[in-house]
């Protein structure tokens, strides 16, 4: 019998069943159907994710989608966080906002990171996204707390505000009184990166008073202890709350409030802040621990046995940060004790003393990959690693999707065998076939590199840094990887031969980022020539490239695949070597 | 007299009529126009719908005024199965269905009939699609390349869900969930945007039926695909997000 085809069904149907689908993927699948697909389907999605906000053009954005709710953009690439962007560089958010005033009145929902707002962004988006409901700011900078007053006076449906890691200027302190009276709506509240003074603690108290469904909220270091009872008492039903500094003289009366205060917070699942705690005041929080999911100790510089004492009353954890002051013997107890966790991060207490301040090596991190058969994701810093623990970690775990292994010492060596770590990456590549990030450290050879190209084919993000020894490294990961998306490379002795025998793989990349490597101007150039879709641009604060000789290394390098053509938003020092650049300089 | 049930008579397009109950006819939001507007004794022609089609879509109405009504002693998931089974038909037998449940205006049933053929579009790419569907490429070989680039190069997400969606929302919504152990049902209620980690926590399996409810209670519950994606972040999280209606 002949098939039907759903061709033949009427538009609106068409949209009926699109609108059972709403992953980017499926979407961009059936917009290749054919022609009729692509337009109904492009009438009706409403969410759209930029992965790079260089990569299109708001223009072109708002010309196939013109009725999108929810926009996430992100800007800088992430070796930004470690100050490797000049300031200056890009990612302003102005123009979008400018653009999508007029073409989506109906916005509601905004996700940010890592681009430049500024006041007069944030007073738009007040005035132009009456419905908005979501603005999250991740690792954001340029904006003031005026801004934020506007986008508190102005967005009367706002649901959740998140200002996770951005830099605000603070000017007034008074912000939050810009929420009006008759504003009740709001479920999450990140303000835990703002400075002193920026917070009238009258005004949030008020606010989070009148927000029955406030479910999120994540204060900032200036709220002191004795004042976190009573705002919580004023909203039992949270289900995350990030505490201010979590240090005072201890006072009866201030502890006894905090302990009936967390007790009556049934649904909290997860804590955050601690900054500066002192250990008098954990025992308050113990009647949550059992529930809880997630706990934030990266500010707390708490020690075992009182850090110990806390990890073991917790066995509903999966998600852990910590600093490194938990030691092999606290990440041993979190192994027997938490079986349920599935993401570890261990952040170093004294990064940059000479000797170590306390007793963390490899064996914590062994310790939790044998106790804890759902960790998928790790973020460790430590001073010693070995390959045979690599390997035990590798075999314990092979649903890992995420490793990144921080070793203080760049190139250190496997300090039983003093060889390098290709061996015991090796095997985390192999023996993890989810892997999609990897953070690669210590002393490495082009070795490692190989077995990355062979074995890594899920491997989206690599960051490397001071390893391998030759091009050939990174010709291995260029050529092998298939899934590859995002490579940040930084101090590897890479130049011209393996970026420009895998030029076209960069297309299939959604950035690659090169800094004090040994890639030539000349090679950029030609790339540059070569891949005429591809943005390349070239940072060197020291000049202008002409003024060096063609086989001279560039200083920063950041290549990434653009349907929107070359920028024009560029700083001084950074240059896009496109086929004009030869021609422009003569 | 008018009996405790009233029955109203249907004619197809192929000339076949059916006598049925008007509680279970006025699913249909068309037979229930034409029945309180016109003549409530005379013969309603549903023009554009066969006998088995119609056949079919009655005893979907039956079932589930029947549920609703209490009249029958099935439990919400036993209903989901019979709705999944329902829709197990050739491709032909599932779009006569969508196109009759449109026309008629029987909205449960086109929400579950065009869910179904969300899930054959899901997962698939386009060549995948083309073939099930039969439907014909008529891109340009240029056309084509230009829309496959701008959707990897600008619009194409790593691992599958952004990792800015808020981690943990609602616990209301958690309450809303209703576990079934033994089947490992969870519903969840309509127009949520749910994100919940550790579902493995309700149900401690990595694959769970999930219904969403819609707001009218006495609609059935629909049977949401789901996602089982690795975030960013590093879980296993299942992403729901139900259709908001506009």
């Amino acid at each position: 019998m002949q098939k039907k085809t759903a061709y033949s069904f009427p538009d609106e149907i068409l949209e009926h069943v699109f609108s059972f689908i709403q992953s980017d993927k499926d979407r961009n699948a059936a917009s290749v159907v054919c022609k009729s697909w692509y337009e109904i389907e492009r009438w009706c999605r409403r969410k759209v994710f930029v992965g790079n906000c260089y990569a299109v053009s708001p223009t072109m954005v708002i010309r196939r989608f013109p009725d999108i709710r929810s926009i996430e953009l992100k800007g800088k690439p992430h070796f930004a966080d470690f100050n490797l962007v000049p300031d200056g560089w890009g990612g302003y958010v102005l123009p979008w906002i400018s653009k999508m005033a007029g073409a989506y009145p109906w916005l509601e929902e905004i996700r940010l990171k890592r681009m430049v707002v500024t006041d007069e962004s944030l007073e738009l988006v007040a005035k132009s996204f009456t419905n908005l409901q979501v603005l999250v700011l991740f690792s954001c900078e340029g904006f003031s707390t005026d801004g934020l007053a506007a986008i508190a006076a102005g967005c009367k449906n706002l649901r959740e505000l998140d200002l996770r890691d951005s830099e605000v200027d603070d000017l007034s302190g008074h912000w939050l009184n810009h929420f009006p009276d008759t504003y009740t709506s709001l479920v999450s509240l990140n303000i835990s990166c703002l400075g002193s003074d920026d917070v009238s603690f009258s005004a949030l108290e008020r606010l989070v008073g009148r927000c029955p469904n406030l479910r999120r909220l994540l204060l900032n270091r200036e709220v002191p202890l004795d004042k976190i009872a009573n705002l919580l008492s004023r909203a039992p039903q949270l289900i995350e709350f990030g505490t201010g500094t979590y240090a005072a003289e201890l006072r009866s009366d201030v502890y006894s409030n905090l302990v009936e205060a967390f007790c009556n917070c049934k649904e909290l699942k997860s804590l955050s802040g601690f900054w500066d705690a002192v250990p008098a005041y954990l025992p308050v929080i113990y009647s949550v621990c059992s529930r809880l999911t997630s706990l934030n100790l990266s500010y707390a510089p708490i020690q075992n046995p009182d850090l110990t004492k806390l990890v073991s009353q917790c066995p509903s954890l999966q998600r852990m940060l910590v600093l490194d002051y938990i030691e092999d013997s606290g990440l041993e107890v979190l192994a027997s004790s938490c079986k349920d966790l599935q993401e570890l991060r261990v952040f170093p207490s004294d990064p940059f003393g000479e000797e170590p301040n306390v007793s963390l090596t490899e064996k914590g991190l062994v310790a939790v990959s044998s106790g804890c058969p759902k960790l998928q994701s790790v973020l460790y810093f430590c001073r010693q690693m070995s390959n045979a623990a690599l390997v035990t970690i590798a075999q314990n775990c092979p649903n890992f999707t995420r490793f990144r292994l921080c070793l203080l010492d760049p190139k250190i060596a496997d300090y039983r065998t003093l060889q390098p770590l290709d061996v015991g990456f090796g095997a985390i590549v192999e023996h993890c076939k989810d892997l999609r990030r990897l953070s690669l450290s210590g002393l490495l050879t082009d070795c490692v590199f190989e077995y990355i190209g062979m074995h890594a084919k899920k491997l989206e993000m690599l960051s490397v840094a001071f390893a391998g020894e030759s091009d050939l490294a990174l010709h291995h990961v260029l050529s092998g990887c298939e899934s590859l998306r995002k490579l940040e490379i930084m101090n590897c002795p890479f130049g011209d031969k393996a970026l420009l025998a895998n030029a076209a793989k960069l297309e299939t990349m959604r950035s690659l980022w090169m800094s004090s490597c040994s890639v030539s101007l000349g090679a950029c150039k030609m790339l540059g020539q070569k891949m005429p879709r591809l943005n390349i641009e070239v940072m060197d604060e020291k000049g202008p490239p002409d003024s060096r000789a063609e086989s001279d290394p560039v200083d920063k390098l950041y290549i990434y695949r653009s349907v929107a053509g070359p920028r024009f938003d560029m700083p001084p020092f950074v240059w896009t070597m496109d086929e004009d650049f030869a021609s422009e300089l003569s | 007299m008018g009996s405790t049930s009233t029955k109203i008579k249907l004619r197809t397009s192929d000339q076949k009529v059916f006598e049925v109950e008007k509680a279970v006819a006025v699913q249909s939001q068309t037979i229930k126009y034409i029945y309180e507007n016109g003549c409530p004794d005379s013969v309603i022609h549903v023009h554009s719908v066969s006998g088995d089609i119609l056949s079919k879509i009655l005893d979907y109405c039956k079932k589930h005024v029947n549920s609703a009504a209490g009249k029958e002693d099935i439990s919400p998931e036993e209903l989901y199965e019979w709705d999944a089974n329902f829709v197990k038909v050739d491709q032909n037998t599932l779009f006569d269905l969508i196109l009759a449940a449109n026309c008629l205006k029987i909205e449960s049933l086109l929400d579950l009939t065009c869910q179904t053929v969300a899930n054959m579009i899901k997962g698939k790419r386009p060549e995948e699609i083309r073939t099930t569907f039969n439907i014909k490429n008529d891109y340009t070989i240029e056309a084509e390349e230009a829309v496959r680039r701008e959707n990897k190069w600008a619009f194409d997400m790593l691992g599958g869900v952004g990792t800015m969606v808020i981690e943990e929302l609602a616990d209301d919504t958690m309450s809303k969930c209703v576990t079934n152990a033994k089947s490992r049902v969870c519903v969840i209620a309509a127009n949520q945007i749910v994100m919940m980690r550790s579902i493995s926590k309700l149900a401690n399996k990595k694959s769970i039926d999930v219904y969403k409810q819609p707001q009218n209670p006495t609609t059935p519950r629909i049977k949401e695909s789901v996602k089982q994606i690795n975030v960013g972040t590093g879980f296993i999280e299942l992403f729901f997000h139900f259709k908001c209606k506009m």
